[in-house]
């Protein structure tokens, strides 16, 4: 099977957990003033993608809505 | 369901939760900075507590204190105070969503700018979430009946 060739499972050397991770833990209190990595990470490293996750919330509501609304009159 | 219970315990122990409820998701939403917490639980939690008075209270006293057209509003006005905080760090000369450009109009160093910035966008989510969230339960709840309320088909 393919899957046998995965890295183990949370093994810190694994390819993932060493390429940007390392940094991210290192440098975030200093750049962001933020003691929270995953706020750090959400909020400023990938705010763009956050901006759009709340996006998706607001287009999803709004779909909700539309649908289920009646027709007035 | 959408009439009011009429229920002493029921409305006694919304009245005495509801306040600490969303006060709770207010330190959820301050306090995700430090620990785990933010404008998607706290939005959540404050949601519940509007949930909560609708159980104990009825659509119509909700809407009559929080109008539909007003969570609307609301919907978009956390959208639009997330994009507004990216643009204004464009505007200020720095990316889009770049924080530390804050430090210009506030009156700290760009690191704690970063830290404020995020607190803005955090309360950006946080409004959204909530008012989606109501948005969604009223509509199942009332059947797409809007405005007028559940009147006569439940």
């Amino acid at each position: 099977m393919g899957v046998a060739d995965f890295p183990p499972w949370a093994d810190p050397g694994q390819p993932a957990a060493v390429h940007v991770s390392p940094r991210y833990i290192e440098k975030a209190l200093e750049e962001t003033g933020v003691p929270n990595v995953v706020t750090a990470v959400l909020a400023d490293y990938r705010g763009y993608d956050t901006m759009f996750e709340t996006a998706v919330i607001f287009t999803a509501g709004v779909a909700v809505i539309m649908l289920l609304r009646r027709s007035r009159g | 369901m959408t009439e009011r219970w009429g229920d002493l315990i029921v409305e006694t122990i919304a009245r005495l939760l509801v306040p600490f409820q969303q006060l709770y998701s207010l330190y959820v939403l301050a306090h995700g900075h430090s620990s785990p917490g933010g404008g998607f639980q706290g939005g959540c939690i404050f949601a519940a507590s509007l949930v909560l008075l609708i159980v104990a209270y009825g659509t119509r006293e909700l809407r009559r204190r929080f109008p539909e057209r007003a969570i609307l509003v609301l919907c978009a006005l956390g959208v639009f105070i997330y994009a507004a905080v990216g643009w204004l760090c464009l505007f200020l000369g720095g990316n889009f969503l770049d924080y530390s450009q804050l430090s210009k109009l506030l009156p700290t160093d760009p690191i704690m700018a970063r830290y404020y910035g995020m607190a803005a966008v955090e309360v950006g989510v946080q409004i959204t979430v909530m008012a989606i969230m109501m948005a969604i339960f009223l509509e199942l709840l009332t059947g797409g009946g809007g405005q007028k309320g559940c009147s006569g088909n439940s």
